[in-house]
């Protein structure tokens, strides 16, 4: 289980931590998540994953730590 | 051996090798892959216990809730700016391995909460250049009560030892392939029309009782038709492979330029290479 957004992609390598937030606050304002991940550069199907599936979860464990 | 350059971009290149084998482009990818070392953060050093906001005097948990272990293995796989000339590795460094400013860069962080850190947050202890390149990757949030005090060590390595050394990824290499439309005889308009409809999007176009290969001049498209010519049996379209020229793109994390890290790569294999030479000269 990873709480926070992984930093690499787990199959290339491919830094993409930082594009979680990015990522989370166009989606939240209604753009399409395929759309987003797109202009964000994450071109391999990967990268995208990691960033489409993701669940931060920090913040529920985050009290009982 | 010729070679074209398709493409250099700040952390991406694509070049097209002529006149070589698949198995020395793969040894090329294994290299990029394998052998090019740069910085990345091996050793991290927590503040246990209280600690205390000297301007407001409150107190804070050096515990957080995720596990130290955790919080060193986001800083390690984050990419740091890496000269090779002005860096090596330690076992190799005039201080034999005890660290100096060749060898070894400190970074220190201090956050406290309520907030999420962010690799911008580590800072370089000394030259500002090395800063973290992606400062936008969450390391982890604090609670209101909590606080992260560190200081952490990146050393070059390789990455045969762990991934976070790995400089380059999503290497790929294919040979060059070219595409050829011919109506064969025996071949209908229908089944001509059926390989544009099975044909990965954007490939073929049945127009006119002709197809046409609409995949534009990007030499690593035409490969993708080698499952849809088997479609017709007639051998209408046919995807002729030329194992001597292959394309190579690869991508970098930004701690080494592209360039940089293929030159990297190569002296690497002509080293290995050297290494092989010699010994084979030493046999009686």
């Amino acid at each position: 289980m990873t709480m926070m957004i992984p930093v690499r992609c787990f199959t290339c390598g491919n830094v993409i931590g930082q594009h979680w937030d990015a990522f989370r606050e166009r989606t939240a304002a209604g753009e399409p998540a395929g759309q987003v991940l797109t202009e964000l550069g994450l071109s391999r199907y990967c990268c995208r994953r990691m960033i489409l599936s993701h669940v931060d979860l920090l913040d529920e464990v985050g009290p009982y730590g | 051996m010729e070679l074209k350059l398709l493409e250099l971009g700040p952390r991406r290149l694509a070049l097209e090798l002529g006149g070589v084998s698949a198995a020395q482009s793969n040894a090329i990818r294994r290299a990029l892959l394998a052998d090019v070392p740069k910085l990345a953060i091996d050793d991290v050093e927590f503040h246990l216990g209280p600690i205390r906001d000297e301007s407001t005097g409150k107190d804070y948990d050096s515990s957080t809730s995720m596990f130290d272990e955790a919080v060193a293995l986001r800083l390690g796989l984050l990419p740091i700016p890496t000269d090779l000339g002005q860096f090596r590795r330690r076992s190799e460094c005039s201080c034999k391995g005890e660290g100096c400013a060749h060898c070894q860069v400190m970074y220190s962080i201090d956050k406290k909460g309520p907030c999420t850190v962010y690799a911008r947050d580590l800072v370089p202890l000394g030259d500002a250049e090395l800063a973290i390149l992606e400062p936008e990757v969450p390391i982890v949030r604090l609670g209101a009560r909590q606080a992260l005090l560190a200081y952490a060590t990146a050393v070059v390595g390789n990455a045969r030892d762990h991934a976070k050394w790995q400089v380059v990824h999503a290497v790929s290499i294919q040979p060059r392939a070219t595409v050829k439309i011919h109506k064969r005889s025996g071949c209908s308009a229908a089944c001509l029309k059926r390989l544009a409809e099975a044909a990965p999007e954007g490939l073929l176009e049945f127009a006119n009782d002709r197809l046409s290969y609409t995949g534009g001049d990007d030499a690593s498209r035409p490969l993708l038709l080698l499952g849809t010519q088997k479609l017709c049996e007639h051998g209408s379209l046919e995807v002729v492979v030329d194992d001597a020229d292959h394309l190579v793109t690869f991508e970098t994390d930004g701690s080494l330029s592209p360039r940089d890290a293929l030159r990297y790569a190569l002296k690497n294999l002509k080293g290995r290479f050297e290494e092989l030479r010699e010994a084979v000269q030493a046999i009686p």
